[in-house]
């Protein structure tokens, strides 16, 4: 494995991949990351990048502006999403045209720094534009609960990105997870299975403690650099209990709660890790340690 | 301020206990705020730049390219004299547009299509040498944010004192040579990318042996910066096997 920044070369002979660029036969890097080779295609990995949404991923989105028949939404992504008014869910479940009526009270609908959840339609190949719909009951804006952000590089795609945690309680705690690091914590009503909410509710203290630690623990899960899914979330909400500290105390001792979620999964790790790790950090004091 | 008795004495100290040819201590910083695509801190002696990038915005409908924007801004707190009002006048507006034009050359912006790369350099502490500082802590804020560049951009300064050719100069030895110094270097491809020479008068002499000790200053700064990257990388090495 090996370690490069922007204008150094990395290869010959093999084709240039993502992060590299060719000049006269020779491959050289053109981010700062680690190289990956598969196959014949060579590319570099950087640390940070942004989210390049596929088809069908769930992701969550604050509304930037109210456009002629759409929304334009941040979605932590190169460019922002794209929601067209007649990729909504009306109310009432309608399906119909959209009238110029609809036009005029998009407002109602969705306005400026709403959040909302949905899923990527389609990408233009062309330029990269993001289309979105919520055209499901489970898509749509999200209220009584908050937003967290988190580096999209934990988290996976995944059957059910609606994860419920705190189930054996009178009040379970949910969370969205969108693909795109944007995490929703919310308060789901038990009897309806919909994620929307038409009214906000009042929260009392005991259900905020519980959604602090729901939102501690993922904090906590991209401190020591796990992943984030409903197994390792869920490791770590058991070290809580068992250790009971609190969710005001969560942060600070992020190493024991994370140690039991590191188990789980690091034989993953050890089967993609591709050298030992303790002869790379020992390398990096070293002068002699070869970029090129 | 020790005499310089000789020239190129290679002992001779400086104002602040250097040698001629000796760099301050460089602290490199990558990822330090919050909310932004790529944001690093360099920091040469007493000299404190901040740098990041803005870089998911809106596409622009025109061009298949991204654009590049830059905001530089000297901040009122950064030198000895506090100055209640700094306008932005013709010689901060023309480095402001030099750093685009280093950059617009080295990202390839071909790669963004539709999208916007928004930059802000400040200036927090300014102890000489802040526009070499800019366009290293601006290297950095791009690699962190994972923009593809062709090249390594380094830049330091260089002066002279009396006859004799120093780098890295600090704000006491600027106000008093003659001439100042900024160079620009691309690591790969071993070219200069932008010199900037103010100064009344200069012998050609004296001009190459600044090229050829920033130069070489370059090439340390640059090393600095590589170690800085290559520990940060290391440190979240853990985030790349998740993907």
């Amino acid at each position: 494995m090996r370690i490069v920044v922007p204008g150094d070369y990395v290869d010959e002979g093999f084709i240039a991949g993502h992060g590299t660029y060719e000049q006269e036969g020779k491959i050289y890097a053109s981010l700062a990351g680690i190289v990956h080779r598969i196959d014949k295609v060579i590319c570099v990995k950087p640390l940070k990048t942004s989210f390049k949404p596929d088809i069908g991923d769930v992701i969550i989105g604050r509304i930037v502006a109210v456009e002629n028949k759409r929304w334009t939404v941040d979605i932590n992504s190169y460019q922002h999403g794209v929601l067209n008014l007649t990729n909504i869910n009306l109310p009432g479940g309608l399906q119909r045209r959209r009238s110029e009526e609809d036009k005029m009270q998009m407002r109602n609908y969705f306005k400026e720094n709403d959040i909302i959840s949905g899923e990527v339609q389609s990408i233009n190949t062309h330029d990269g534009k993001i289309n979105m719909q919520t055209r499901n009951l489970k898509y749509g804006k999200l209220i009584n609960g908050f937003l967290i952000k988190v580096d999209h590089n934990y988290i996976r795609r995944m059957k059910s990105h609606i994860l419920e945690f705190f189930q054996e309680d009178w009040q379970p705690i949910a969370c969205i997870i969108g693909t795109n690091g944007y995490i929703w914590i919310y308060t789901p009503d038990k009897l309806t299975q919909n994620t929307q909410q038409s009214e906000v509710k009042v929260i009392s203290k005991e259900t905020r403690v519980k959604m602090a630690v729901l939102r501690n623990s993922i904090i906590i899960l991209e401190k020591v650099q796990l992943p984030i899914f409903k197994d390792t979330i869920q490791k770590v909400l058991d070290s809580q209990r068992q250790n009971a500290i609190e969710a005001k105390d969560m942060l600070k001792s992020y190493e024991i709660l994370g140690k039991e979620a590191k188990y789980l999964i690091e034989s993953e790790i050890n089967l993609k890790k591709p050298v030992n790790l303790q002869l790379i950090q020992t390398d990096i004091n070293n002068q002699d340690f070869i970029m090129n | 301020m020790l005499e310089l008795r000789h020239d190129n004495d290679q002992s001779t100290l400086r104002m602040n206990g250097r040698k001629l040819l000796e760099l301050r201590d460089i602290k490199c910083q990558l990822d330090v705020m919050k909310n932004t695509s790529g944001s690093a801190l360099f920091e040469i002696g007493n000299t404190k730049v901040v740098a990041f990038l803005q870089a998911q915005t809106l596409g622009v409908n025109q061009l298949n390219r991204g654009i590049l924007n830059v905001n530089f801004f000297v901040t009122n707190f950064s030198a000895i004299e506090h100055r209640a009002d700094i306008k932005k006048d013709i010689k901060m507006k023309e480095f402001t547009r030099m750093i685009k034009s280093v950059f617009e050359q080295v990202i390839l912006l071909d790669l963004y299509p539709r999208s916007q790369l928004d930059l802000q350099v400040f200036v927090l502490e300014a102890d000489g040498g802040y526009r070499s500082a800019a366009f290293n802590a601006v290297s950095l804020a791009l690699m962190d944010g994972g923009i593809a560049m062709k090249d390594f951009v380094v830049a330091t300064t260089a002066g002279l004192l009396g006859n004799v050719g120093v780098i890295d100069l600090i704000y006491q030895e600027e106000k008093k040579q003659n001439c100042e110094f900024v160079l620009v270097h691309l690591q790969k491809a071993q070219k200069i990318a932008y010199v900037n020479l103010n100064c009344n008068k200069i012998r050609l002499s004296d001009f190459e042996k600044l090229m050829s000790i920033s130069v070489d200053s370059c090439d340390k700064i640059a090393n600095e910066m590589k170690t800085a990257i290559r520990a940060k990388l290391v440190k979240n090495i853990n985030s790349f096997y998740f993907k």
